[in-house]
């Protein structure tokens, strides 16, 4: 089933796809809602990426603590994307699909690789999305900002550099 | 340790079918077929129930009770409200809460209690023809309400994060109030939005639901309510499916309820998405209509010492100046009030990211979040949200944030700004992508004006969802009468936030049960009388 916004999305993408004189069949395939572990599955080095720079020095600079911190965001994306509508998972499909896309990501305004992304460029990307007055760029930036960060905090490891001592004991 | 209500009633036998867990469709009948378990529904199976009618009731959400709150984020969120937390209008520039759980949002509010404001009554009664609702006849039905749940003034001091309103709205000269709360034996823990874990919290889930379960009543959790059957002007059967996991997977089972008379109360948006689905008659085209939020703005700020926003009662002062500065109907009023600061709704609605985010919430302790929730539906250019149907039946509300909603905005920001320098803040930052932070009353003044606020970029939420059903004497002006009864179906009523015909310019908890007792106490009397 189409829903206005998926059209929405959509068009933006064949918009954007026109341009680049590329032709973006995966988005329109109708079908049932993704789920989250699948979509984080398919999308893994992006949100990686996407992640490092929105954190940025939230996470620890040592490689098996990062690496951690950053997978347990990840999974944690995945949950929650699960627990949202189908109409809503689906506008996340459709958003992760073109970020994964080259010439429709670079139209957007990043057109390098996601593994091994430059956080400071992929920042750049973000603030980009967020400061456009196009409607759709905005909702994404907000879509990743709102999904990585709040899956971080919820992590009772990440709690201690807020100052915030977690819920009290009950007696 | 805690008792846990729910749980020892379950095991005494209450009625509660859990629809997740069926292995094959259901069939139920009733006297009356309640959907939705919040403030309407909640106070509707209680009145209903106790002149010995049988009710059912119908519930999307899971039954969690207190011995399930962690008091954690992650789990509330997820399986406490609707769409994890994160449901939105149409263009997602407003982000809404709204529980989606037995007891809806009253198990998950934070439990701040007023009556109907007087000017939203007169409005009413002028606007919609509903003469009956004056302060002095529903005073008798908030007394009630007020006794059963034990809403009473908060004499304990009130947590650092609302004595920056109170102590700021002092220097100024805007009056501060307290604000009197539903609660009996509260610890005073400051989680209330993630469910109450001692049982203090007088909401639907802990009061007016076991009463019915008590009486009889049966409970389906897990069941969304696809649509009503209905036939010239009787509604004869609640169809559902039975829902998977805890999000929003349909499960296989089916669940058929037929009764006399049909309450529809799922809160504003779920409810008119119900009769739109069920395709209602609506000649005058008011389903879904005049949908309201109070949207809100967020004001942070640094107060240079310890706020600790996340302990202690979440609300506890506010201050109704900015709504009795122009005429109701003028520009849009705000009311201010303070908001519990959480590591994960801090987290999202902080701005900016890597550095400057992260310098933000290695602050959280010293944070003090403040709100300005908007009077919306009393001007002419405050027509609400519309709630549509998306192609899969789901409910989606489209808001469009005009510039007479803006202009509110910049005053409630400006307003905030001042009271929390007032109150000694070194640092405010209205909730906007381009504020960076403001270092005086003047600097944040002058950026304030400067700026030319708009959809997305300036952080709008809301946990108050009213209107899409609204009440009016005339059915040209609304869907169902002053009583919640439908104007074209004769056994079919809605109880809940989505019957008023504004926003109400208050959290709206106490007018909808003070509202729905009325109304079911007088829809009890017509159906003894048959």
């Amino acid at each position: 089933m189409w829903t206005r916004r998926r059209v929405i999305f959509v068009g933006v993408a064949g918009v954007l796809a026109a341009g680049a004189a590329v032709v973006l069949p995966r988005l329109k395939s109708a079908g049932p809602a993704p789920a989250g572990v699948e979509l984080v599955a398919n999308h893994t080095d992006m949100l990686r990426a996407v992640a490092l720079a929105l954190l940025g020095p939230a996470l620890p600079t040592a490689g098996s603590e990062r690496d951690a911190q950053v997978g347990a965001v990840l999974k944690a994306c995945g949950a929650l994307i699960d627990n949202l509508p189908a109409s809503t998972r689906r506008e996340i499909g459709d958003l992760f699909g073109l970020l994964a896309l080259k010439p429709a990501r670079a139209l957007l305004g990043y057109g390098g690789d996601w593994p091994g992304a430059d956080s400071n460029v992929v920042n750049a990307f973000l603030a980009g999305l967020r400061d456009s007055s196009i409607s759709l760029k905005q909702q994404a930036y907000f879509a990743l900002h709102d999904m990585v960060l709040g899956s971080f905090y919820a992590e009772p490891t990440t709690w201690a550099a807020t100052g915030y001592p977690g819920p009290p004991k009950l007696a | 340790m805690f008792v846990d209500p729910i749980k020892e009633g379950l095991a005494k036998g209450w009625l509660h079918i859990d629809a997740s867990q069926l292995g094959k469709d259901a069939v139920l009948e009733a006297d009356v077929c309640i959907i939705g378990t919040g403030a309407g529904g909640g106070i509707a199976a209680d009145v209903l129930s106790s002149t010995g009618l049988k009710v059912v009731m119908i519930e999307e959400g899971m039954l969690k009770s207190s011995t399930d709150f962690r008091m954690l984020e992650a789990e509330a969120y997820p399986t406490l409200y609707q769409e994890s937390a994160s449901r939105k209008t149409a263009d997602k520039a407003i982000n809404i809460l709204q529980g989606r759980t037995v007891g809806g949002s009253t198990t998950v509010n934070w439990t701040s209690s007023f009556r109907t404001p007087a000017p939203t009554l007169k409005h009413w009664r002028e606007r919609f023809g509903l003469t009956e609702l004056t302060d002095e006849h529903m005073a008798g039905w908030f007394k009630l309400a007020e006794q059963l749940l034990s809403i009473s003034d908060w004499t304990a001091p009130a947590n650092e994060n609302n004595s920056v309103l109170e102590r700021g709205g002092q220097k100024i000269g805007v009056k501060v109030e307290r604000i009197r709360r539903n609660v009996k034996g509260c610890y005073n823990l400051g989680y209330c939005g993630m469910g109450c874990p001692t049982n203090a919290k007088q909401s639907m889930l802990t009061t007016t639901i076991p009463a019915a379960l008590s009486r009889g009543a049966v409970l389906v959790s897990r069941a969304r309510a696809d649509r009503l059957v209905w036939q010239g002007s009787r509604v004869s059967a609640l169809e559902c499916t039975a829902m998977r996991g805890s999000g929003y997977d349909e499960g296989s089972a089916r669940v058929r309820v037929t009764a006399k008379h049909f309450v529809v109360a799922g809160g504003a948006i779920n409810s008119p998405a119900l009769l739109l689905r069920s395709k209602m008659p609506d000649p005058h085209g008011r389903l879904g209509r005049r949908t309201f939020l109070h949207p809100s703005l967020i004001s942070g700020a640094d107060m240079g010492s310890k706020v600790e926003g996340w302990s202690g009662a979440p609300q506890t002062m506010y201050s109704d100046h900015y709504l009795g500065t122009q005429p109701v109907d003028g520009a849009m009023g705000f009311k201010l009030e303070a908001a519990p600061v959480h590591p994960v709704l801090y987290a999202i609605s902080v701005n900016g990211m890597a550095e400057h985010h992260r310098a933000r919430i290695t602050n959280m302790t010293n944070t003090q979040v403040m709100i300005a929730l908007c009077r919306d539906g009393f001007h002419p250019d405050s027509e609400g949200g519309t709630v549509k149907l998306l192609g899969d039946g789901f409910p989606q509300l489209d808001y469009g944030l005009n510039r007479y909603f803006f202009d509110a905005a910049k005053r409630a920001f400006l307003a905030m700004a001042e009271i929390q320098f007032a109150a000694g803040a070194r640092e405010v930052f209205p909730v906007d992508e381009r504020i960076n932070g403001y270092r005086s009353w003047a600097e944040a003044k002058a950026g304030l004006e400067a700026l030319d606020l708009r959809p997305l970029s300036t952080r709008v939420a809301s946990a108050h969802v009213m209107g899409g059903c609204a009440m009016a004497a005339s059915e040209t002006d609304g869907v169902v009468n002053g009583y919640g009864r439908h104007h074209q179906i004769e056994n079919l009523s809605v109880m809940d936030g989505s019957v008023f015909p504004t926003s109400i310019g208050a959290n709206p908890q106490l007018s909808i049960y003070g509202l729905t007792w009325r109304n079911a106490a007088r829809l009890a009397g017509d159906m003894r009388r048959g």
